[in-house]
């Protein structure tokens, strides 16, 4: 028998290493770069690990995946964009001075669109359509936690929308070493950040969809994904504000959103900079801080829902 | 343990956007289901029988009153592993089959690897689904949902069953083989509670019943005792000739009694129609 549920073990988790990251970053206990690592590790297990060990969250995961791997129109969107990014480097020549930046932005966008398509449409519903079809009445006849059906849930699609992002990933990149021989490294950066951004979009739209239906979720969750490359420019404009009360507000609404800007490095790509691997780690961290602090929030509202209302 | 269920004071009213009551879908329900029983819940549509399943389970709240399920709440996660449920449709994964179906829930009851083997094997078996066991759920006719819904509950082995209109919408073949199986649970000692609006299905198979009407409990008690029409006598006599018939007429009137009735007894039409389906089938495989 379990004593202590999954979720609060979670909650103890992250809050723990939530503390621990409040009291290194703000004194000189241990280096930067070693907390750096240590929390992405901490956070991998936390979020990824911890939940994957638990039998029946492990069990619902397998089966959205299954789920996904399934549907016809996953592959004929995966099969469209394979082909996009495999084939971008052609339209090289429309831009011979600076090829690689060129490239290297219309493939991300491509996995991009992709993760969007493929990752809001999916995720968008995930639970809501467990109460519509009324899944979840036999699912919850069985000695399984409503918070470890959300997670479950979250799990599955995040391992889902990972697999086929980074079988894209794979297939640019390769297409752009047969194409140019050695590439910018920011271009491999570029697609694992696009990863941890799928992972922050899937958990935000599984946390919704206990609350929304599935068309205004998957609105909403296309808003939240605009506002979150937005946060430079909603920063600067409430920078301007006069009223003092409304400068605040958007300040708050501006943390509150995932700052989407950290997974995104076309400057670094147009400017030939380097990027330190230390900051894809933080990144990481942050994608994985954010996805749990969303799951959290869901695993809270679906505890209290009743499932018959919609 | 003696109560597999205590229901006490229990009210649930709907609501609408604005939280304004819409409707009571169970009023001041107070009900015990005892170890071993059968248990029908009766009502008209909308009367609030997959309702009060639905509280027993913990998929809503209620609105106030108590429900004891095996002695605890019905959100603890600890006795949904001897619960199993059967909704009044099909609510499994059509993109799943038959074998991943039971392999995943029985996953989830915790069930041991070679053990939910066996067992898949034998539920299979019990519900007549082995032959589609490979086909996807979606493809699935309305009697084979039913039956592999059944199954999802037979695999658990649980002590207690609810069943929400366990035999609607099935021709009469898959719906007498879903009454078997509920009389095999009662001589297993399993305690069942289902709903229906079919009286006659109740009465083949329960051995207490319920009422319900607008969520208010209006009649319960033993099905024998409540059907038993007091003060009457029946006979069922085979070889009898017209004579005798008007000798045992002298022999009721001279004894104080009043002569009713007499007839040919009727075979019920589910059980004509299902003896010749049997024999057009055991026609066919000769
Ligand atoms: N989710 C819901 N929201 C509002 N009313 C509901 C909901 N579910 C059921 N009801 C109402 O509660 C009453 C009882 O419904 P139900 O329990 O499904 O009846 P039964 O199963 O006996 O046919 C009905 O009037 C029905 O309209
Ligand atoms: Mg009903």
């Amino acid at each position: 028998m379990r004593k202590i549920g999954f979720s609060v073990i979670y909650f103890v988790l992250v809050s723990v290493i939530f503390i621990l990251n409040y009291t290194f970053e703000h004194t000189a206990m241990v280096s930067y770069s070693f907390w750096n690592i240590t929390r992405a590790v901490l956070l991998i297990f936390a979020v990824i690990v911890f939940p994957l060990l638990n039998r029946r969250i492990y069990s619902i995961a397998v089966t959205v995946l299954k789920e996904e791997l399934r549907k016809k129109t996953l592959y004929v969107i995966f099969i469209f964009v394979a082909l996009l990014v495999s084939l971008i480097h052609v339209f090289g020549k429309i831009a011979p001075a600076n090829q690689h930046v060129f490239v290297g932005e219309m493939g991300l966008s491509g996995i991009t669109l992709f993760g969007l398509l493929f990752g809001v449409f999916m995720s968008s519903t995930a639970m809501y359509k467990e109460m519509e079809k009324k899944t979840v009445y036999v699912l919850l006849s069985y000695p399984v936690s409503r918070q470890e059906i959300v997670m479950g849930k979250f799990i599955g699609n995040m391992i889902s929308i990972l697999l086929f992002s980074f079988l894209l990933s794979l297939i640019f990149v390769v297409s752009l070493l047969v194409r140019f021989g050695p590439i910018n490294s920011v271009i491999v950066y570029s697609c694992f950040a696009l990863m941890l951004e799928f992972v922050v979009i899937v958990a935000i739209a599984t946390t919704t969809s206990t609350m929304l239906s599935s068309t205004s979720n998957i609105v909403f969750v296309i808003i939240i994904f605009l506002l979150g490359h937005m946060t430079e420019k909603i920063t600067h404009i409430a920078s301007r504000l006069e009223a003092q009360r409304l400068k605040e507000a958007a300040e708050v609404f501006v943390r509150v959103l995932p700052d989407f800007k950290r997974f995104e490095f076309k400057d670094a790509l147009s400017l030939g900079t380097v990027i330190e691997p230390s900051v894809i780690i933080a990144s990481l961290s942050y994608a994985l801080f954010y996805s749990a602090v969303a799951l959290i929030i869901g695993m809270l509202i679906f505890r209290r829902r009743e499932v018959d209302r919609l | 343990m003696d109560h597999v269920i205590e229901i006490k004071g229990l009210r649930k009213v709907y609501r609408d956007f604005w939280y304004r009551p819409k409707v009571i879908a169970i009023d001041r329900l107070d009900m015990e289901v005892k170890k071993g029983e059968i248990f029908g819940f009766l009502g008209p549509n909308g009367s609030g029988k997959t309702t009060a399943l639905k509280l027993m389970l913990g998929l809503i709240f209620p609105t106030s009153g108590k429900i004891r399920i095996l002695g605890k709440v019905p959100t603890d996660v600890r006795i949904k592993e001897q619960i199993g449920y059967m909704p009044e449709e099909s609510y499994l994964y059509g993109f799943l089959n038959a074998d991943e179906t039971l392999d995943f829930y029985g996953k989830l009851n915790g069930i041991p690897r070679a053990r939910r083997k066996e067992r898949i094997e034998k539920v299979l078996d019990i519900v007549g689904l082995k032959h589609a066991r490979k086909r996807r759920l979606s493809d699935y006719s309305k009697g084979m949902s039913r039956r592999i819904s059944l199954a999802q509950v037979l695999l658990k082995d649980p002590d207690l069953v609810l069943l929400d209109e366990p035999t609607i919408g099935l021709d009469p073949v898959v719906s007498r083989e879903v009454k078997d199986v509920i009389l095999g649970l009662k001589s297993e000692g399993k305690t069942v509670v289902l709903s229906s609006h079919l009286l006659s299905e109740v009465q083949t198979v329960c051995d207490k019943i319920a009422i319900l009407c607008e969520g208010k409990l209006i009649k319960e008690g033993n099905v024998d005792e409540l059907l038993t029409v007091n003060g009457e006598t029946e006979i069922v006599a085979s070889g009898l000739k017209q004579e005798d018939i008007s000798r045992i007429k002298d022999v009721i009137s001279s004894s104080g009694g009043k002569f009713i009735s007499s007839g040919h007894p009727k075979e019920t039409l589910e059980g004509l129609f299902i003896k010749s389906i049997k024999e057009k089938q055991e026609s066919k495989s000769n």
